[in-house]
């Protein structure tokens, strides 16, 4: 044999080079959002507080994400962590203000993985409906006891792939991702060939006063709509934190975050113009204000947009749902992970599976949670999907809002440096930050009201506002617990409060 | 210099570190137990993005390292190495080339070819040779070396192997025909493994095992306790690399001791 040793070195290698090329960081990109999923639980609910101007809404809401999103990255690249926010924003403001921000990260991503898996469960009988031509499985979803059954066996499977710490790989990614956008423009082209045939329901045509953010109605309905908004472009900034990654590091993590705005925004938009002009705003059939198709707003549409082809709908949101129902679990996990780590919970949660290395403890109690959490609220609200997707938004807010202010603060000594640090370090992550906090405090207080959202109440108070300020509430009892019985972390000893010190 | 095997080890299954410890001490090597901790796929990412958790995890490898180390005798030479990788395969391989390793120790664990993922896997890509350890308990001591032979035209290669093996290591060794009667072995085969052998420099005796299947065949042999087996890489091996061979697979799953797999034409 002649083969040199340093071919074989070379091949060796070549098991698992995690480098990632233009394409590949787009393909991340819009995985992270998983828009089949983001579209069918969001358009409803924002179109119901936007009415026409969901064009509008989209376009600006993403405007504070990617304000925040270059804090985000400024942090990532001062202080790469686990904890991310948690870890960032102890740093910056002191374990307290810190300490909520992991927790405010953790509702969402529990948030999150409940919505999830809810729609997952209703799109699951929906498509058995499909393919075996009989309408009353689909029926099977509303009926209480076997709706949370399912989500809890769906819950459970996540929880057990990631505990494994399987993760989807780049091929499954490929797929999945072609499959959604695919499926999509489907979606969009059918429903703008209805409205041009005359064939869709309401037949509107394009308006450039959809496109108005200030022809919505009230600041409250505009704090709403963005909360929405912020909830369906989350997750794709991490596009920008993958620069060690990325082939050709000095073009190509630039190139990928517009190349993934870019198709994300203009998907968003087709979609958005493509229900709307479609089904129209109306309050009846299939108008997207008709409460009953509001929270799932794909399973009503896609049968009379797509035809018989509407089953690809259903598989694409459930596949899309199911893939982000296992990624999600990692989030919780890791963020209890990291806090146990630093003495800010138990350290049990910081415990790791030794043959999976997964964060074994930390991943089956954020699926405990999120399957109690399921299983309340599909009891006590009408719309259970709807009101957890409108408390998500409100939790994201929050916690990019402080995580963007943590920037800001983290770098007080840096913004004179140059234009560059000024505006991503300081004008952007203000303006960014400021802006969320605002919306999450006018959502909070309008969800107080018991006619919010879906109009689910307790007791005369919005539910959605329970869930939020309950939540957060929560997690002040918890901090506190945890302050009596671990004080540590609470007097600096594993975090302690700094500052960047490069100019 | 001494030379080096890379373990690997996952914080758990004690036994293939005392098998390492045996290995060690019998052969005069010294060891380097690799723990690989994996890096993040981004294409496997959370939703939504949070930290890498690499860090914190490889914090708590360092005090599974401690742990195994206190498994070794003290008069062992047993290093440890946490690194990071994208795949543990990956890792051990960075690692036996960082440490100029001789071989690479990995547990047999379970699976559906008898090895685990990891086993398998370096099992088609090592340029060093691969040793298997089963899943109990050591013997005191590595004192008989066997080496498996087919009709092939590899079969040189690996006796060439098995011959510096016991210059080096001064055991005995055996040399090991299976022949399965039911897939139609050729009667021949005992002839030319006997011309084979008396070519060899050092002296070894010839075992042959018969039966209707694998199973049969490696269980008419009388394994040493303290044995330990070589076999050769497949043909479809490449260039300076470990493949194993569907034959050599089916006898994995059977053999009682450790099975060293060479890596084809390795020199």
């Amino acid at each position: 044999m002649t083969a040199a040793p340093e071919k074989a070195a070379t091949e060796a290698k070549g098991l698992g080079d995690g480098r990632v090329g233009l394409l590949g960081a787009v393909v991340i990109g819009v995985s992270t959002i998983a828009p089949a999923y983001t579209l069918t639980g969001a358009l409803g609910p924002t179109a119901s507080v936007v009415g026409d101007h969901l064009p509008a809404i989209f376009l600006v809401g993403f405007v504070p994400m990617l304000l925040v999103a270059l804090g985000y990255r400024a942090l990532n690249s001062a202080m790469p962590d686990a904890g991310t926010t948690f870890t960032w924003s102890s740093r910056a403001f002191g374990p307290w203000i810190g300490w909520m921000g992991g927790w405010g990260l953790l509702a969402a991503t529990v948030l999150v993985l409940s919505n999830l898996a809810g729609i997952a469960v209703d799109f699951f009988y929906l498509m058995l409906a499909q393919l075996t031509g009989n309408d009353s499985l689909a029926e099977l979803a509303t009926n209480v006891p076997v709706n949370v059954a399912t989500c809890l066996v769906f819950m459970a499977l996540a929880c057990w792939v990631s505990y494994r710490g399987l993760e989807a790989t780049k091929v499954v990614q490929y797929v999945l991702v072609a499959f959604q956008l695919l499926v999509l423009g489907w979606f969009a082209v059918s429903a703008f060939v209805h409205v041009a045939n005359g064939s869709a329901p309401a037949g509107l045509s394009i308006d450039p006063g959809w496109f108005n953010p200030l022809g919505v109605d009230s600041f409250s309905s505009f704090a709403a709509g963005i909360s929405l908004s912020v909830f369906i472009y989350w997750g794709w900034d991490v596009v920008l934190t993958m620069n060690e990654e990325t082939e050709g590091a000095r073009t190509t993590p630039g190139r990928a975050a517009l190349a993934t705005i870019g198709v994300i925004v203009v998907l968003y938009l087709t979609m958005a113009l493509a229900v709307l002009s479609f089904s129209g705003t109306g309050t009846e059939g299939l108008g997207l204000g008709n409460e009953e198709i509001q929270e799932n707003i794909f399973a009503a549409l896609a049968g009379p947009v797509m035809g018989p082809f509407a089953v690809l709908m259903s598989l694409s949101v459930l596949a899309s749902s199911a893939a982000s129902l296992q990624s999600t679990f990692i989030s919780p996990a890791r963020t209890m992970l990291a806090m146990g780590h630093y003495g800010a919970l138990p350290a049990k949660y910081a415990r790791v599976n030794r043959r999976f290395q997964s964060p074994g403890y930390a991943t089956v109690v954020a699926a405990v949670v999120a399957s109690v959490f399921y299983a309340v609220m599909r009891v006590l609200s009408e719309d259970v999907l709807w009101d957890t997707i409108s408390a998500l938004g409100m939790m994201v807010c929050f916690y990019y809002g402080i995580t963007a202010l943590a920037c800001v603060w983290y770098f007080r000594g840096s913004w004179r440096g140059s234009v560059k640090s000024f505006l991503s370090t300081f004008l952007a992550p203000l303006v960014g930050g400021v802006l969320l906090l605002v919306f999450f405090v006018q959502t909070a207080v309008d969800s107080m009201d018991p006619e919010y959202g879906s109009g689910s109440q307790v007791g005369g108070i919005g539910l959605v506002f329970l869930l939020g300020a309950g939540v957060l509430a929560l997690g002040v009892v918890v901090m506190v617990v945890q302050f009596v019985r671990r004080p540590g972390f609470f007097r600096g000893e594993t975090i302690s409060v700094g500052r960047s010190t490069t100019p | 210099m001494n030379r080096r095997y890379v373990v690997a080890h996952d914080g758990g299954a004690r036994e293939t570190l005392r098998w390492s410890g045996v290995l060690a001490s019998s052969l005069d090597v010294g060891l380097d137990v690799v723990i690989v901790v994996r890096s993040d796929d981004p294409f496997g990412g959370p939703y939504p993005p949070v930290g890498d958790v690499t860090g914190v995890i490889t914090e708590q490898a360092q005090d599974w390292a401690r742990e195994a180390l206190a498994e070794f005798p003290a008069d062992l030479d047993v290093r440890s190495d946490v690194r990071t990788a994208g795949s543990v395969p990956e890792g051990l391989l960075d690692a036996v080339a960082d440490h100029d390793a001789a071989a690479v120790v990995v547990g047999a664990g379970a699976g559906p070819f008898g090895v685990g993922p990891v086993a398998r896997t370096l099992l088609h890509a090592s340029p060093v040779p691969v040793i298997l350890v089963p899943r109990r308990e050591p013997p005191v001591r590595i004192d008989q070396l066997y080496v498996a032979v087919g009709t092939r035209p590899g079969a040189a290669a690996v006796l060439h192997e098995a011959q510096e093996a016991a210059v080096r290591t001064g055991l005995p060794l055996h040399v090991v025909s299976l022949l399965e009667l039911d897939s139609g072995a050729d009667p021949d085969e005992v002839a030319r493994v006997h011309a084979l052998v008396s070519d060899l420099a050092v002296n070894a005796s010839v075992e042959v095992g018969r039966g209707r299947t694998m199973a049969e065949a490696v269980g008419s042999i009388d394994w040493a306790a303290g044995g330990l087996l070589l076999v050769g890489s497949s043909r479809l091996a490449q260039g300076r690399q470990t493949f194993l061979g569907p034959t050599a697979a089916r006898m994995l799953r059977h053999v009682p001791v450790p099975v060293v797999v060479v890596p084809r034409g390795e020199r």
